[in-house]
């Protein structure tokens, strides 16, 4: 999986749950999930169960430190699907 | 010290697996038991939920710096109202208040304190937003404070955390602010 497939994907993931929707349109591996998409934290855990199911993964408990960004959401998936 | 989280229970409702997945994501074990026997499951997860989400409020006020990792609070209902928060040294108090429509919790350092809250359903037909939230705040303080019409002002410093100013000048108060669905609510320092 490309990064341009991973970063359609996430974007259709994280779409319901953003409140900057100028932010949502420019997303990009720096885009920040709570700070500059305004996604509030009980969604940013449904953005972690989506992927888990849209990408066939689990993501650790320990492991949603990491979902800072859509770049480290990215670099995460990545280790796990690949 | 005190911050707030309101959860609007209409907005949130999750199938049964929905649920259960998201209990295993955001709750310890001994948080798990208590939900997972619980008669009203969804209820009560919301309501660690807006303990945790306040605990991790009232954390950055005192200087804690993190990110909000839902497993770094664990939290404990004494009663029906009132339950305790900790994290790394921290040991809060939580009280919590709940209608058919929402869960909302405050959560102090030092419970004695004294603050001023108020709970209320946005008259917009998208739900309550920021800025009427900053509004209502505003039109309720220059009210009760009898400052004129328009003074005061609510922004976010750089932490997020929201300040209240009055004619231009920061006032030395704490001000928390929570969101959900229909719902808001304020918790501030009297002043």
């Amino acid at each position: 999986m490309t990064n341009e497939d991973l970063i359609t994907a996430l974007k259709k993931i994280v779409k319901p749950y953003v409140q900057d929707e100028l932010a949502f349109e420019t997303l990009g591996e720096e885009s920040d999930f709570i700070h500059d998409l305004k996604i509030n934290s009980a969604h940013l855990i449904d953005v972690v169960l989506d992927i888990e199911d849209h990408f066939d993964i689990t993501i650790e408990n320990e492991e949603l430190e990491k979902m800072v960004s859509v770049g480290s959401a990215m670099k995460l998936i990545s280790t796990k699907i690949s | 010290m005190g911050a707030n989280d309101i959860v609007d229970l209409a907005q949130n409702q999750l199938t049964r697996r929905r649920r259960d997945r998201f209990i295993s994501k955001v709750f310890n074990r001994k948080e798990k038991q208590f939900l997972l026997a619980s008669t009203e499951v969804s209820t009560k997860m919301w309501i660690y939920w807006a303990m945790k989400e306040s605990g991790y409020k009232l954390s950055v006020q005192c200087g804690r710096m993190k990110r909000f990792i839902p497993l770094d609070f664990s939290c404990e209902l004494i009663n029906q109202h009132i339950g305790s928060v900790r994290v790394d040294q921290f040991h809060f108090k939580s009280f919590v208040f709940q209608t058919r429509d929402y869960v909302y919790c405050e959560t102090y350092l030092n419970p004695s304190e004294r603050f001023v809250h108020n709970v209320f359903e946005s008259t917009l037909a998208v739900g309550m937003t920021s800025n009427e939230l900053y509004r209502q705040l505003a039109e309720d303080t220059e009210k009760r404070c009898h400052f004129k019409p328009g003074s005061v002002q609510i922004k976010k410093n750089v932490y997020q955390i929201p300040q209240l100013y009055v004619n231009g000048k920061q006032q030395p108060i704490r001000v928390s602010l929570t969101h959900d669905g229909k719902f808001g609510a304020y918790l501030v320092s009297s002043l």
